[in-house]
C-alpha cells in the first residue's frame, strides 16, 4: 500500500466500494442519454421549422470558415463543454445547417473546450514550479488543437477532405442519398413519442416562434443532460477510470492515448479527463510527455457523445451522422498526423513548456493568454470576417 | 581517469560491463520510483476531481493573487 493509502485507509475503502444505489444511478444515466438524444432531435426539428429552406441563407455569415471556427470556439469556451456544442451542431445539421458550415464549428469546439483545464491550472498559481508544470499540462491541449486546425482547416477549405471522409463513413448506414435509416433505427422509434409530445404543442405557436423556442428547449435539455450525465458518471466510473490509468503507467504513448480515450468515453467529458491531468502534472509525478498522449486520447473519446446524438435525429439524418463522423475523423487524423510525424509530435509540448515557464514568471501572461486565445483573437477574427 | 591507462584490456572490458550493468539497474530503480510516485498520485484521483470542479473559486483566487502581485510591483 502506498504512503497515501496508509494515511487515509477509510477514504481509499470508500473510493473502491461500489457507490450506493449504483443501479439507480445507471438507470438515471440511461434516462439522461435518452433525454440527450431526444433534445438533439428537437433542435433539428426546431431549426428546420424556424428556417424553412432558408438555413443556408441564415448561416451565410458563417460560410466564411473562420467565422464558423470562432463561433465554435467562443460558444464552447463559454459553455465549457464540447460535447454540448457538438451535439447542438449535430441537431442543427439535421435541421438543415450545411455540413460545410458546421465543420469549422466542430474544429472550434475542440479549441474552446481546452479552456476548462487551463482554468483548473490557475489553481496551482501559488507555487512557481508547480504552476509552470500545471499550466504546460493544460496548454499542451490548446497547442495541439490549434496545430490541428492549422493543418486541417486549409485542407478542408481546399479539398473538403473531412466532409468527404465523413460522407463516406455515414453513407453505408443510409445506403444512398434518398434511402432512410428509419427501417432499422429503433433508437429513433423509441425517441419519437417524446420528441413529438414536446414539439407538437411548441410548434403550434408558429413555424418561426415555435421553431426558435424548440431550439432553446433542446439546448437547455442537452445542457442539463450532459451536465448530469457527467456528474453521475464521475461518481460511477471514477474507480474504473483510475484502474485504466494505473494500467497505462509505464506502457508507452499508445497505451496513454488508448487510456485517455477510454476514460473520456466512461466519464463523457474531455474537459474532465484533461483537467485531471493538470494536478497529476503539477505535482511533478507525471512529465508533460506522459500527460500529452492521454490528452490526445481525450479528444477522441469525446466524439462518442455526438455520434450517440446523431443516431436518432429526424430530418437530414445522414448529414447529422456525417458531421458526427467528421468530428471523430478530425480528432483521429489529428492524433495520427501530429503525433505520428516526428517533426510535429513535440511542437505542442515545446510551446506549452515555454508558455508554462513564462507564465510562472509573469502571472499576467497566463491571463492575457486565456483572454487572447479564447475570446479576444476570436472576436477580432469575427470582426474582420464581418468587414470582408 | 589516469588509473585507467594502466588497466589491462580485459580489466577495462570487465569494468565497462559492470558499469553498464549498474547504470541499467540504476535506471530501472529510477523508473520504478517514478512509476510508484505516479501510482500514488493516481490514488488521489477523487481529490483531484473535486479540485477540478472549483473553477470559479480558482479564477477568483488567481485574480486576487495577480492584483496583489501587480500592486506590489507598482509600489516597488
Amino acid at each position: 500500500m502506498s504512503d497515501t493509502d496508509a494515511m487515509h485507509p477509510d477514504r481509499e475503502m470508500l473510493a473502491d466500494a461500489p457507490p450506493r444505489n449504483s443501479w439507480q444511478q445507471w438507470i438515471a444515466v440511461a434516462g439522461l442519454v435518452y433525454l440527450l438524444i431526444c433534445a438533439v432531435g428537437l433542435i433539428g426539428s426546431g431549426f428546420k421549422s424556424a428556417t424553412g429552406d432558408q438555413a443556408e441563407e441564415l448561416f451565410a455569415f458563417a460560410t466564411n470558415p473562420f467565422a464558423g471556427l470562432v463561433v465554435g470556439t467562443v460558444a464552447t469556451a463559454l459553455i465549457q463543454s464540447s460535447s454540448t456544442v457538438t451535439s447542438i451542431i449535430v441537431g442543427l445539421v439535421a435541421g438543415g445547417l450545411p455540413v460545410a458550415v458546421a465543420v469549422p464549428m466542430v474544429m472550434g469546439a475542440n479549441i474552446g473546450t481546452s479552456i476548462t483545464n487551463t482554468i483548473v491550472s490557475l489553481g496551482h498559481v501559488r507555487e512557481k514550479k508547480e504552476f509552470a508544470r500545471a499550466f504546460s499540462a493544460a496548454t499542451v491541449h490548446d497547442f495541439f488543437n490549434l496545430l490541428s486546425v492549422v493543418i486541417f482547416l486549409p485542407l478542408e477549405i481546399a479539398f473538403g477532405l473531412l466532409e468527404k471522409i465523413g460522407k463516406a463513413l455515414a453513407a453505408p448506414f443510409y445506403g444512398g442519398a434518398d434511402a432512410s435509416m428509419d427501417g432499422f433505427n429503433f433508437v429513433k422509434a423509441a425517441t419519437a413519442p417524446v420528441t413529438k409530445a414536446i414539439s407538437g404543442p411548441i410548434l403550434s405557436l408558429g413555424d418561426v416562434a415555435g421553431g426558435v423556442l424548440l431550439i432553446l428547449v433542446g439546448i437547455a435539455m442537452i445542457f442539463l443532460a450532459i451536465n448530469f450525465i457527467g456528474k453521475l458518471l464521475k461518481l460511477l466510473m471514477v474507480g474504473r477510470a483510475r484502474e485504466i490509468m494505473h494500467t497505462a503507467i509505464g506502457r508507452g504513448p499508445v497505451a496513454g492515448i488508448a487510456s485517455g480515450t477510454l476514460v473520456t468515453c466512461l466519464v463523457q467529458s474531455s474537459s474532465t479527463t484533461t483537467s485531471l491531468m493538470v494536478p497529476l502534472a503539477g505535482s511533478g509525478a507525471f512529465g508533460l510527455k506522459q500527460i500529452y498522449p492521454f490528452t490526445l486520447g481525450a479528444n477522441i473519446g469525446t466524439c462518442l457523445t455526438a455520434l450517440l446524438a446523431a443516431t436518432a435525429v429526424t430530418g437530414n439524418s445522414e448529414a447529422a451522422l456525417q458531421i458526427a463522423f467528421i468530428h471523430l475523423t478530425y480528432n483521429v487524423l489529428g492524433v495520427l498526423v501530429i503525433y505520428g510525424l516526428p517533426f510535429l509530435r513535440f511542437l505542442p509540448v515545446r510551446a506549452a513548456e515555454w508558455l508554462g515557464r513564462t507564465a510562472a514568471e509573469q502571472k499576467s501572461i497566463a491571463l492575457a493568454y486565456i483572454l487572447g486565445v479564447f475570446f479576444v483573437i476570436p472576436a477580432l477574427c469575427l470582426g474582420i470576417t464581418a468587414l470582408l | 581517469m589516469s588509473d585507467h591507462r594502466n588497466l589491462t584490456r580485459e580489466k577495462l572490458a570487465h569494468l565497462i560491463g559492470e558499469t553498464e550493468q549498474t547504470l541499467s539497474e540504476l535506471k530501472q530503480e529510477m523508473e520504478r520510483r517514478d512509476e510508484a510516485a505516479q501510482h500514488r498520485e493516481l490514488d488521489r484521483l477523487e481529490e483531484h476531481l473535486d479540485h477540478a470542479e472549483n473553477g470559479l473559486r480558482t479564477v477568483r483566487d488567481f485574480f486576487r493573487l495577480l492584483t496583489a502581485e501587480l500592486r506590489k510591483s507598482g509600489q516597488s
